[in-house]
């Protein structure tokens, strides 16, 4: 009888672990799956206007003209393609990735709102708790700014001619605002990397280096030097 | 000019529209539904949920109308469904004016012009709707690799993942609130009032455990950072 309590016990530890372990992993899964098949579909249907345009309007402008325009396109924010993705994965997650990327309005929403629920709940950022609450975010940000844009464009230039001109003037400095919060969002705990952040961010601003990629540069640096900091305090 | 807005307004195009807004609140509510399910073993309580989704909420307020103002320059150029579709969703402002110009450029004209045929307004479509998926297919297929190698860099030492997560934070949103702030004093004053803002209220509420801020504080950054910049137009 003995033997076999204790064959029990031993037996439920590892198993627990592995429940625990699994929950997370249909976490990723759903998200990859759902993820990447939204995505798919998104694809497939970003073909049905310019082929329609082309085909069906007869106002096709020539394979020669839209190779310029794709080949002029993606030499000047092809690196973006792939450099974007990188940059802001390490904020995003997995499941934020595929919803930001998809719903657009990366910098000025999605991150704001993630980094919004993250501090909302006290999530360390990189954390599974960080990135569940920020799908949180992301999710319900998309929706807003979809409810928001739709009343608005069906609207149309009637709505926006009830928006005050002092509303409108304000929100010239939307940007500066939004970047500026968020900033200090993460700043706050670690003032004296953010003040590092903020001293690569101006210099790598005023360096002839191209423009595009300039963000991605000031990432990898930071990156670089927190990673340094933190092996020198013997914390990582 | 008025030829081509009734191309672009016409109901095809808005029914593609309608197609694109399906899509991205489908995604939204699935990952809402994928988030509530892992949330527990992520170590989010109920409470916590609600809070989560209260924040991303409040602080998607701010920027999705400043999303629409952005927009509305656009759909008297390009119609209101492409706009739509493509600022409002998928792109960001800076990218699609790009794509507008480079796809009407390769037309050898451009936007707003007075001899503007329908033919460039499918150039225009053909370079903004081709060029926007190179990030859907990086994303749809490298997410899953980007997975794993967190995995890898989380199971040897979490911490380094928890700095990574950080850092890029900081060094993405020290860079777009430089950017920002280096375009006129107003600006300056805009982005550090609201930082200023956002770390006294994230100390207040860290120091008081005033939770409700933490959902708010976004929200607030944004108003204060906002009036103040629009404020200082009139004194410099």
């Amino acid at each position: 009888m003995s033997y076999t309590t204790d064959n029990t016990v031993e037996m439920t530890a590892p198993q627990t672990e592995a429940a625990e372990k699994n929950t997370i992993d249909i976490f990723y899964k759903r998200s990859h799956f759902w993820g990447r098949f939204t995505l798919l579909v998104l694809i497939i249907m970003c073909f049905a206007p310019p082929l329609y345009m082309s085909f069906i309007l007869d106002a096709h402008p020539g394979w020669g003209v839209i190779a310029a325009g794709l080949v002029g396109y993606a030499s000047f924010i092809g690196i973006m393609w792939v450099l974007e993705p990188i940059t802001y994965y390490p904020t995003l997650g997995v499941a934020g990735t595929y919803l930001a990327f998809l719903t657009g309005n990366i910098a000025n929403m999605c991150l704001p709102c993630s980094s919004a629920a993250q501090k909302a709940v006290n999530a360390e950022p990189g954390s599974t708790k960080a990135e569940v609450a920020g799908v949180f975010g992301i999710a319900v940000a998309s929706l807003t700014n979809i409810a928001v844009l739709v009343v608005m464009v069906i609207g149309g230039t009637y709505l926006i001619t009830l928006i005050p001109p002092y509303i409108e003037g304000a929100f010239n400095f939307v940007l500066p605002s939004i970047f500026g919060a968020v900033l200090g969002q993460f700043a706050y705990k670690t003032p004296q990397y953010g003040v590092i952040a903020l001293v690569i961010g101006m210099i790598i601003l005023f360096s002839p280096i191209f423009s595009l990629i300039k963000i991605a540069l000031c990432v990898a640096l930071t990156i670089t030097a927190i990673l340094f900091m933190e092996k020198k305090k013997g914390n990582i | 000019m008025r030829h081509i807005l009734q191309i672009a307004n016409s109901a095809p195009f808005w029914i593609f529209a309608s197609i694109i807004v399906g899509i991205v609140v489908f995604q939204a509510l699935i990952f809402l539904w994928i988030a509530k399910k892992s949330a527990p073993d992520a170590g989010l309580s109920d409470k916590e949920v609600t809070t989560a989704i209260r924040a991303g909420f409040i602080s998607s307020i701010g920027p999705s109308f400043g999303i629409v103002i952005v927009l509305v320059s656009l759909i008297a150029l390009i119609g209101s469904p492409i706009t739509l579709m493509r600022i409002g969703i998928i792109g960001s402002a800076a990218t699609e004016s790009s794509a507008a110009a480079i796809g009407a450029s390769s037309f050898g004209t451009e936007l707003g012009a007075s001899d503007f045929p329908v033919e460039a307004l499918s150039a225009i479509v053909w370079t903004m709707f081709l060029g926007g998926t190179g990030w859907l297919l990086f994303v749809m297929l490298f997410t899953k690799s980007m997975g794993k190698t967190q995995e890898k860099i989380q199971k040897s030492n979490p911490k380094i993942m928890a700095n990574v997560a950080l850092a890029a934070m900081l060094g993405a949103f020290a860079y777009l609130a430089s950017e920002q702030m280096v375009t006129s004093f107003n600006h300056t004053i805009a982005g550090i009032l609201a930082l200023v803002s956002m770390i006294s209220m994230m100390m207040l509420a860290d120091k008081r455990n005033i939770s409700w801020l933490k959902e708010w504080a976004l929200g607030f950054a944004l108003v204060i950072g906002m009036a103040t910049g629009y404020i200082s137009t009139f004194i410099i």
